[in-house]
């Protein structure tokens, strides 16, 4: 505050904003950025503090809860603003103001307005002060958030308000012969509670919190002590193969600035895990938290941190200053994507995946990946990044800070266009680059104002991997055209359905690279209008 | 665009710093309390944070980073 009374506003010296430009950032620029977020997650908490219109249900008044987790505060800032600076905390004071301007659902409001109650509770045996006030118990489970859950035991259905009492770092939750006590600070795991466990030191693995996932409220997924196991394994080898590059810049990521992993989609180790990630996510209400499917090897899990960052950062940056005047129609192409975007998800997406380019072309010589594989990831993402990066130049819809971030992208991303990658990598890469585009416009775009609208339903992409090595023998149209064989991809092609968009893709570029030209170029530029020569493929 | 977003550069070449319509509030106890006099969001922050959002549980498409 300064001597009128009035607060400063954030700045970002502008070689923070360059450095962030080149898709990577310093340890001061993310700081910054974490800043801003801290600010944020303030006005939000002030904005629900504020309001007046919490529900009368069981657990009465919020002003308890808020009068608890201010005692706590006081008494033990640092951890409590830990806590209140927690991922999940971000993901429910979002969802909890959604759900009151009405653009969210969920369960009985009162519940999820108890989720302050809870957090007070959490707070109070942090800060080892005293609280009184009733939570909101779901199905028997008291979720405390930054410290794991208590399991009721008996009969337990539905939401249910019961009291919780803190005192000298002991909980007392409900009342007489079914009163449950214990020290949930480092309690060991018991029949009645469930720790918070950590996939490395500092890192949670976020499986119990409600808020975890990237809106509304989800029951626990506890993974079991295989799995569990599993991902610190895994997550160990991410590490390693993070700590092979430490100078800051696009690609790289120091593990300590991760908030929690979300597991997703698999509580026990069966069935085994894919080679690559099935699923990640990221919500700017959480900085720091991913939601990742475990894959089966550190270099895959290492991508997806360094992917699902840049997210984090790129939404704290959003948060900061508006980098573009989004009207949020979805028409924009995303190599990465089955479905059209709006350009701030174009923009997520260019920020993540020039991390993702950084992190294969910091591979192709630190020898913890294949770096066969490694060429060409790089030459296929930053390929496909530029082509976004441009879209976003071209589109007239960009700030001054905007234009400042994306001109730096480009930048980042000519430098390594200008860089050798070995012949097959490349050939492969650009093969694989086309086919996505060609079979994503014959699914998304329509040849003329009168053909029928596409269905635009979900198509999975099955090439991009396919093509990142060269198949040995190849059998599938697509292997050959991997193999770098597109007459034999031609035959094969032939046999299959001439209508099937990803069909007619595979024909189309197998065309292309047999009769390179002016006609190849067209076809790949509208595949959606094409027509083979001497073929009555029908649109 | 939104005019409440002083983030002009301060020359065309370079500028020292960008400003946010954001303040800082290091320092500021981030618990609410009675009497903690915060400023009132930008109506920016309040758009963002109300619009609807996807999960993961949604659809076949990875969950989206809006």
């Amino acid at each position: 505050m300064n001597g009128q009374g009035t607060y400063e506003p954030l700045r970002l010296a502008d070689r923070h904003l360059a450095e962030l430009a080149t898709g990577g950032g310093s340890d001061e620029a993310l700081d910054q950025l974490e800043r801003g977020e801290r600010t944020r997650r303030q006005l939000l908490l002030g904005a629900l503090h504020d309001r007046r219109d919490a529900p009368a249900g069981p657990l009465g008044s919020p002003d308890v809860a808020w009068q608890a987790l201010h005692t706590a505060y006081r008494q033990d800032t640092g951890q409590v603003e830990r806590l209140l600076l927690g991922p999940a905390v971000g993901s429910w004071v979002g969802h909890l103001l959604r759900r009151l301007h009405g653009t969210a659902d969920g369960p009985e409001l009162w519940t999820e307005w108890g989720h302050l109650h809870r957090l007070a509770v959490s707070a109070a045996l942090l800060a080892g002060t005293d609280a009184h006030l009733p939570v909101p118990v779901t199905d028997g489970r008291l979720p405390l958030p930054g410290l794991g859950m208590l399991c009721l035991p008996g009969r337990w259905t539905g939401h249910r308000a019961v009291q919780a009492t803190v005192h000298a770092g002991e909980l007392a939750v409900g009342s007489g012969p079914d009163q449950v006590t214990l020290r949930p600070v480092h309690g060991p795991e018991s029949a009645v509670w469930l720790p918070l466990r950590s996939v490395a030191p500092g890192v949670p693995l976020e499986d119990l919190d409600p808020y975890r996932d990237l809106d509304g409220p989800l029951p626990p997924a506890r993974l079991d002590t295989a799995e569990f196991t599993a991902w610190r394994r895994v997550f160990a080898d991410a590490v390693e193969v993070l700590g092979a590059r430490t100078a800051p810049g696009p690609g790289r990521l120091d593990p300590g600035r991760i908030r929690s992993v979300v597991p997703w989609g698999r509580v026990g180790v069966l069935p085994p895990p894919e080679p690559t990630v099935r699923r990640s996510a990221t919500t700017g209400d959480a900085y720091g938290a991913m939601v990742i499917t475990r894959p089966a090897g550190g270099v895959m899990l290492a991508e997806t941190l360094v992917h699902e960052f840049q997210h984090s950062k790129l939404a704290a940056l959003l948060h900061l200053f508006p980098l573009l005047d989004d009207d949020r129609a979805e028409r924009y192409y995303a190599p990465w994507r089955a479905d059209p975007r709006h350009l701030t998800g174009l923009l997520h997406g260019a920020y993540a995946f020039i991390g993702v380019t950084g992190f294969w072309r910091d591979r192709m010589t630190d020898g913890s990946a294949d770096p066969g594989t490694a060429a060409y990831y790089f030459a296929l993402r930053r390929l496909q990044t530029r082509l976004v990066v441009r879209t976003l130049a071209t589109s007239d819809r960009l700030t001054a800070p905007g234009r400042r971030l994306v001109a730096g992208l480009a930048d980042t991303l000519d430098g390594w266009l200008r860089e050798s990658v070995p012949d097959d990598a490349l050939r492969r890469a650009r093969t694989a680059a086309h086919l996505h585009r060609t079979e994503w416009r014959l699914r998304n775009l329509r040849p003329a104002r009168s053909s029928p609208r596409p269905t635009a339903a979900f198509w999975p992409d099955i090439r991009t991997h396919v093509f990142a090595v060269r198949p040995g023998v190849p059998r599938t149209a697509d292997e050959f055209l991997a193999a770098d064989d597109p007459e034999a991809a031609t035959s094969r092609y032939a046999r299959l359905d001439p209508v099937d968009p990803h069909v007619r893709a595979g024909r189309l570029v197998a065309y292309a690279t047999l009769h390179p030209g002016r006609t190849a170029r067209r076809i790949l530029a509208r595949p959606e209008s094409a027509r083979l020569p001497g073929s009555a493929t029908p649109r | 665009m939104d005019q409440s977003v002083r983030s002009e550069p301060t020359s065309r070449e370079s500028a020292e710093e960008w400003e946010s319509d954001l303040v800082d509030l290091t320092g500021v106890p981030l618990a609410p309390s009675h009497g903690l006099c915060l400023p009132t969001p930008p109506e920016r922050l309040l758009i963002e944070v109300r619009r609807p959002r996807s999960t993961s549980t949604g659809g076949q498409n990875p969950g989206r980073a809006d």
